[in-house]
């Protein structure tokens, strides 16, 4: 048994997102790995992350059983995180890749991948594509840096990889 | 190359299982270069310091008609 720490330099989480307009389809890797790479924007100076990767359910009763029944249906995935914004990954992008006001506006299909604990040889990532959403870009006289929330809507499965 | 007890620990691995190269923070490495980077003895370094070590006990058994223990693969019959 391994826990997996993410507290020092070398095993930081790493959001990268790729939103060139290429569709790379299920092929995901391609975006980070292969021809995509070069567009390719990290998500700098997260605060939180939270992977939801929710199997959905249909429960019934039926009268000869003491229990419920239950089947799945689609799952529902998302990966939310809050970060502080920062000028070019908000307004600017990577090369090919709008900054992420402009992915949410234009609402561009994106790629993405979450790193759990650095990119170093054996680290474990997750990857899919979805959309961009709940942005919420927020300051106020107390916390007076701009943070925001921000939403990957994913379309279909995540894909599951190592470094 | 920024080091830390992570990366040692990946590349010695890597070297342990002869992979030719290692990716450190995104960064794509060869194997050996990372290794004397960070001061980790590369397999054909450590054949050589056994062929210096065996050398340098024939030399002295040559000199002196014994070794001195500590001697490497190397008995005294």
């Amino acid at each position: 048994m391994a826990y997996i720490p993410v507290n020092s330099t070398a095993e930081f989480v790493r959001l990268e997102i790729n939103a060139d307009g290429v569709d790379y389809s299920a092929n995901v890797a391609a975006a980070f790995d292969g021809t995509g790479s070069a567009n390719v924007l990290v998500v700098p100076a997260l605060q939180d992350v939270t992977v939801n990767a929710t199997p959905g359910t249909f429960r019934w009763k039926q009268l000869d059983s003491l229990s419920e029944k239950v089947v799945t249906i689609p799952s529902t995935n998302s990966v939310a995180v809050t970060m502080v914004l920062d000028d070019t990954a908000f307004f600017t992008g990577a090369a090919d890749t709008p900054g992420i006001f402009e992915i949410t506006n234009s609402k561009t299909e994106s790629y993405f991948r979450l790193y759990w604990q650095g990119n170093t040889t054996g680290d474990k990532y997750i990857e899919g594509y979805g959309y961009l959403e709940a942005l919420a870009p927020t300051v106020n006289p107390d916390a007076p840096v701009w943070t925001s929330p921000l939403t990957i809507a994913v379309t279909g499965d995540y894909y599951t990889g190592t470094v | 190359m920024k080091t830390s007890p992570k990366h040692k620990r990946v590349v010695s691995a890597q070297l342990r299982a002869g992979a030719h190269t290692v990716i450190l923070d995104g960064e794509k490495w060869s194997v050996t270069d990372a290794a004397q980077m960070m001061g980790i003895q590369t397999p054909a370094e450590s054949k050589k310091d056994k062929y210096r070590n065996k050398h340098a006990d024939l030399e002295q058994t040559l000199h002196t008609g014994h070794i001195e223990d500590g001697g490497d693969g190397i008995s005294e019959e």
